[in-house]
């Protein structure tokens, strides 16, 4: 093996694979002027790798605060108390609701609902027309009796 | 990952301001450290940190809870440090800009405090000329340096953390030694050969 610097850098970060780093040994059990450089370089890797103490600038907490006032996702906030359309409308009606419950039969309106089920439409419909009817013969009753 | 860690991730999830204060407390000293020893200015390392917190705020989302904290955190500022470089140095020059053959010890001290080297020589200190030897490496050759000597990487995990490929990782490793070695023989007066 020759003397390389390279090599025993690699041998320092610890990259070298067993079979080399058994070489690299060997070499330097019989290379004075290696084994000076390994100690060398071994001064300049506990330079590089003692901590320094570097000063935390005062501006860092201010930094950090403006990063999250800037970027925060906000959470939703769950929509408590502030009703929907539906709540609206309900709190519309309840006063005429609550006046059609005193109204003889009106109790019976859930059971007729029930009872129809899809057919509640059709029979709003046939309703409306049977009063539809009633109103127009009403009319022409009356405009008979005023000719007379 | 640390369980604080984890625990602060999942609050900081769900927007609670308190969680990203304690989060980035507790690690804005490393973070300023490194944009620090990655820029080797004050200023820059300050600009770099705002970044970084920046990043960190909108990107927590997307991190994976089940992976430990620190190394993404890492990622995030050598990127944030690797981009302001590029950004920086388009201009002026290379970020792998070879720092010459002298690079004496003499020329490290007087372009790190303008005094007079000859008279700094005889009572300089090794910290004081390494960091100034430092401060005149190119930004690259000091970006693996401080992933190699403090970050304690590997050459693999400098590299995927740089993007550089393992050879050029390896080469800005030995040049910058050397270079800083030779700062080394001037003060300790060693002989070579």
């Amino acid at each position: 093996m020759r003397c390389e610097n390279e090599l025993l850098q690699v041998f320092l970060d610890g990259e070298l694979a067993e079979q080399k780093i058994r070489e690299v040994k060997e070499h330097l059990a019989a290379c004075r002027a290696c084994r000076r450089e390994l100690s060398r370089l071994k001064l300049l890797w506990l330079e590089l790798a003692r901590p320094e103490a570097i000063p935390l600038p005062p501006e860092l907490p201010y930094l950090r605060q403006q990063a999250i006032a800037a970027a925060r996702p906000v959470p939703r906030r769950p929509e408590k108390g502030r009703p929907g359309f539906w709540d609206i409308q309900k709190l519309a009606w309840r006063p005429l609701s609550l006046t059609t419950a005193y109204l003889p039969g009106s109790g019976e309106v859930k059971e007729l609902v029930k009872a129809a089920g899809r057919k509640l439409p059709g029979l709003l419909l046939g309703s409306l027309a049977i009063t539809g009817r009633l109103w127009r013969l009403r009319r022409a009753g009356g405009k008979g009796r005023g000719r007379r | 990952m640390d369980a604080d860690d984890r625990q602060l991730v999942l609050m900081c999830r769900e927007g609670r301001e308190e969680a990203y204060r304690q989060l980035l407390f507790r690690y804005e000293g490393y973070i300023y450290s490194l944009c620090y020893r990655l820029t080797g200015q004050r200023e820059d390392a300050l600009e770099l940190s705002q970044e970084v917190f920046l990043k960190v705020v909108t990107s927590l989302p997307g991190f994976q809870i089940n992976r430990p904290f620190k190394p993404w955190l890492r990622r995030v500022v050598v990127n944030v440090c690797l981009n302001y470089l590029r950004r920086r140095t388009q201009e002026t020059l290379s970020l792998d800009q070879s720092a010459g053959e002298n690079f004496s010890l003499a020329d490290t001290l007087a372009a790190g405090r303008g005094d007079d080297p000859q008279v700094r020589l005889e009572w300089v200190e090794t910290r004081e000329a390494l960091r100034a030897a430092l401060e005149r490496l190119p930004p690259l050759w000091r970006l693996v340096l401080a992933l190699r000597h403090q970050e304690e990487l590997s050459y693999q995990e400098i590299a995927a953390a740089t993007g550089l490929p393992l050879g050029t990782v390896k080469t800005y490793l030995f040049r910058a030694r050397n270079l800083l070695r030779q700062v080394f023989s001037e003060i300790y007066g060693w002989e070579e050969g």
